[in-house]
């Protein structure tokens, strides 16, 4: 029996000898062709996203009007106009009070919505169709629908109902600053709490029936199957969902636009609206520029605290 | 009875909820078909006539089709533009994860968080400036950003592609676009887990959960304590939450936890998973343990039990490592982990891997364990694994199974191979040697981008220290032979090896003999797809038992025979260890396994 005895085990076979020129322009066309895969992205990140980013950030230290070819450099001065600007600010305090409002009340109410929707009762199917289906029509239509039955005229379909139910005097739902805010923040929670619910549904589902088993040999309640089981499998769930609401939220527009228009006065602008309105509509490119940037570092930070703190939550529950 | 009630009651309550939640829907279909005045003064009533004059008017008065037309042109536009864009970069990422490729995803998802708010102004000026503004093409442009969501919404999707799968591709050269469509038929075991969102597949990995750290081999930590007692269901849940993509582990786990259970609280004061009855802790057959001759043909051993060897699925360092399992008693289809279900014997040496473990034991009792030098987890990727892998194997040694050798390398594939896998070694009494058997890539020209294909390589060695000059043992041209083991009956010799997505399973006469086929595809119907066949005899020699990996999915799931002329059907009820994949099975005599049972 031939047995050879090899010298140098440990050491990994390396394939390509270094310096042979043929397999060095293969390994690189190998490289380069997995880059290459890249290319699109890149251009469209760099046109779409990176340079106008780039602009927005320098904008935003000028008075460029949009209009005027001279560009004079004018340092934080739009920043701080922008932090006290009494008309931005109140667009600031509603979108925040938007994004915070919507988030918890939905939460709240999906994930309950969706242990209900996993029951088996009559008619769930329609159910939950019915739940889901106004997160499918554009938010500008609902906003109008929503406009027509809160309509703080007395021929409003909801100030009707409650006058000939309740003989109630007709109530200004849009036209009062605080019931035009609650308004928006109502119906964005009948938007999408159904989808929220469907979200968190998809998550139960996954979660193996065994473990309530074993829960139930352990003698768990209802109740502590819910908190000690349900509540934390559903935590990825409830990261993304949340993370959604919040960015969702921080961005809004659409809905108070065709709700309100932003009104009464300022009650229900919120920052997209500011800067759409400041930057193209009124010209004033560097002050809606610093906006924009304050507001990205603003979603900056939601979104990081969000990630940071949502991986914990689920381990210590 | 009761059942039905609370589900005519929930529904009771959900229905009027529901109908609360459409009702400004019915308000605004209803009142599509009203006048001006009897939607005011009655908004909620029927339509006592029905007025089509909304719809005319609508009609008349603004292009509702041109309308359609542009929200379905721009729709369609944009969302292909985006899924190539999207998809082209995640397989890129996949394709090769390279320092610039991460670079190139870290920017990408910082820019995913720069809101739209904050580029729409330069954004504006640049389709007006590209005279793009006011025209659908524009808006399509401007759309196109979404790629950089798209990509890693598909990203995450081609992430949770089991590596196996894109292996199982590598070696068969298929495109990967139909393993995707495999793997979308095949409804893998895990599909009930993956979670499918409304708005897409996969959304969860956007935020990066699958980078939560891995808790190796957690699960048996956890299950030591439940089995002291800590209420099951929450451990559970947090070991769920964090590790999403073990369900069958467990499964497993919960299964054997109820075991302990209802076997009664006395027991639950052991420690470690294998909280189970002296009775079967005790071999079966004490008397036979006064025979210490070990012999190494399988079928006339004096065997009490069996030692399992094996690693595990998953994508983290523990996972590539050896682990052992012990029969419970004569049953080779209920497996206690052993060492707590840690990894007992650990690559130190080589890649830091350690697949497809396989035990051997020697004329002279004393027991081998080769493993193919292989870490995926470490290393790059499969393609580079099978051109640039290590060409040794690991072995370890023992005398008395408990104390083992430090690993090895022997290096048995030649130097033109880019591979040495699945390592398997069968004494020949007549030489007074071993056959060791491998899988082996072979690019004899020196490129390694050259497509090429595993076969079956043979080395001999007496003491694993060196090897003779390796020669083709099974050649199937142009198709990939991997994972073959032997089982030697009295009369014959057989062979399993993976074709096809299945197992095959051939007869011949001896080792060196003509084969011929007794079944193939075994596994189909019960398994999506399988590899890695374990092979082995019953203690009584009269029952035979295949475990087959289904890989990227559960892992080992043993079949049975008790005729080895006809085929295999899959096992009814057993316990193999979590995730075990690829690894070899030993009878154990009952000396053996009473020191192994008293490990613990």
């Amino acid at each position: 029996m031939a047995s050879i005895t090899l010298p140098h085990r440990t050491d990994r076979p390396s394939a390509t000898a270094p310096g042979d020129p043929r397999r060095l322009w293969q390994s690189l066309r190998e490289r380069i062709g997995a880059q290459a895969f890249f290319i699109p992205i890149v251009l469209v990140f760099v046109v779409l996203i990176g340079i106008p980013f780039g602009e927005s950030v320098y904008y935003s230290f000028t008075d460029w009007s949009g209009l005027n070819p001279e560009i004079h450099f004018v340092g934080l001065d739009n920043y701080r106009r922008v932090l006290t600007d009494s008309s931005l600010l109140s667009g600031l305090v509603f979108t925040i009070t938007f994004t915070l409002a919507t988030t918890a009340v939905i939460t709240i109410l999906a994930i309950p919505l969706a242990v209900l929707l996993n029951q088996r009762f009559v008619g769930r199917r329609l159910v939950r169709a019915i739940f889901f289906f106004p997160a499918i029509p554009s938010v500008a239509i609902l906003g109008l629908v929503w406009n027509f039955i809160l309509s703080p005229l007395g021929s409003g379909a909801l100030n009707t109902v409650l006058h000939s139910l309740f003989s109630m005097a007709p109530v200004p739902w849009l036209s009062d600053s605080s019931l035009a805010q609650l308004s928006v923040i109502v119906v964005a929670i009948w938007t999408s709490t159904g989808w929220h619910a469907i979200l968190y549904l998809a998550y139960l589902q996954s979660i193996p029936a065994d473990y309530y088993e074993a829960a139930a040999l352990d003698g768990a309640s209802t109740r502590q199957r819910f908190f000690n089981i349900t509540l934390p499998l559903l935590m990825p769930a409830a990261t993304i969902s949340t993370l959604l609401l919040m960015v969702g939220g921080l961005n809004v527009y659409a809905l108070p636009q065709t709700l309100t228009n932003g009104g009464p006065g300022f009650a229900t602008h919120t920052i997209t609206g500011t800067i759409i309105i400041s930057g193209i509509g009124q010209a004033e490119y560097g002050q809606a520029s610093a906006l924009g940037v304050v507001f990205m570092l603003a979603v900056g930070a939601i979104a990081v605290l969000q990630l940071k703190i949502a991986p914990r939550l689920g381990r210590s529950v | 009875m009761r059942k039905n009630r609370t589900a005519v009651l929930l529904g009771l309550v959900m229905i009027p909820l529901a109908c609360l939640v459409g009702l400004p829907f019915y308000y605004i279909i209803v009142n599509t078909f009203k006048t001006q005045a009897q939607m005011a003064l009655y908004p909620l009533a029927p339509p006592t006539s029905i007025v089509l004059e909304n719809y005319a008017d609508i009609f008349a008065t603004s292009p509702v089709a041109q309308a359609f037309l542009n929200t379905i042109y721009v729709t369609a536009a944009s969302v292909v533009l985006m899924l190539l864009i999207g998809s082209l970069a995640a397989f890129g990422m996949i394709y090769r994860t390279s320092r610039v490729n991460t670079v190139i995803s870290a920017v990408l998802l910082v820019g995913f968080f720069v809101p739209y708010q904050t580029t729409i102004i330069p954004l504006y000026q640049l389709i007006v400036d590209a005279g793009l503004v006011d025209s659908l093409n524009g808006l399509i442009c401007i759309y196109t950003a979404g790629a950089v969501f798209c990509y890693f919404l598909i990203l995450g999707y081609m992430r949770s592609v089991p590596k196996e799968i894109l292996e199982a591709a590598h070696r068969r050269r298929r495109p990967v676009a139909d393993l995707l469509q495999d793997r979308a038929a095949a409804h893998p075991t895990g599909a009930h887990h993956r979670r499918r969102l409304p708005g897409g597949v996969g959304l969860e990995r956007l935020h990066l959960t699958d980078d939560l750290p891995e808790f190796p081999g957690e699960d048996h930590h956890r299950a030591a304590r439940l089995a002291g007692g800590v209420p099951v269901h929450r451990e559970l849940a947090k070991l769920h939450g964090r590790r999403g993509d073990r369900p069958v582990a467990d499964a497993h786990l919960l299964r054997r936890h109820a075991e302990v259970h209802r076997a009664g609280p006395h027991q639950r004061q052991h420690q470690g998973l294998t909280a189970t009855s002296e009775a079967t802790r005790t071999p079966p057959h004490p008397e036979r343990s006064r025979t210490t001759v070990s012999t190494f043909t399988e079928r006339d051993g004096p065997y009490a039990g069996y030692l399992f060897a094996h690693f595990v699925g998953g994508d983290h360092a523990d996972a590539e490592q050896v682990y052992f399992a012990l029969s419970e008693g004569p049953d080779p289809l209920r497996w206690r982990p052993l060492n707590a279900g840690r990894p007992a014997l650990r690559a130190t040496v080589g890649t830091g891997g350690a697949r497809d473990p396989f035990l051997v034991r020697g004329p002279d009792g004393r027991v081998w364990c080769l493993a193919t030098d292989l870490s995926i987890h470490h290393g790059r990727d499969w393609t580079h694994a099978m051109r640039h892998g290590s060409r040794s194997i690991l072995v370890w040694s023992t005398d008395d199974l408990v104390t083992w050798s430090p690993p090895q390398l022997l290096e048995i594939a030649p130097p033109h191979a880019g591979d040495a896998w699945a390592p398997k070694a069968y004494f020949d009494p007549a030489r007074g040697d071993f056959r060791i058997l491998f899988s082996s890539v072979s690019y004899p020209d020196g490129d390694r981008t050259v497509p090429s294909y595993h076969r079956i390589l043979q080395v001999r060695s007496r003491d694993f220290q060196t090897a003779s000059a390796p020669e083709v043992y099974l050649e199937r041209a142009g198709t990939d032979t991997i994972d073959l083991a032997l089982l030697t009956a009295p009369d014959a010799v057989h062979r399993f090896f993976p074709d096809d997505g299945f197992v095959v399973h051939e007869r011949g006469t001896d080792m060196d003999g003509v084969f011929t086929t007794v079944s193939t595809g075994i596994g189909r119907g019960t398994l999506e797809r399988g590899e890695g066949p374990a092979v082995f005899t019953g203690l009584a020699g009269r029952t035979w038992y295949l475990f087959i990996d289904e890989f990227g999915g559960r892992g080992y799931i043993p079949f049975t025979t008790d005729d080895l002329r006809s085929g295999w059907t899959a096992a009814k009820d057993h316990l193999l260890p979590p995730n075990a994949r690829h690894g070899s099975v030993l009878a154990l005599t009952a000396t053996e396994y009473a020191r192994l049972a008293r490990l613990e």
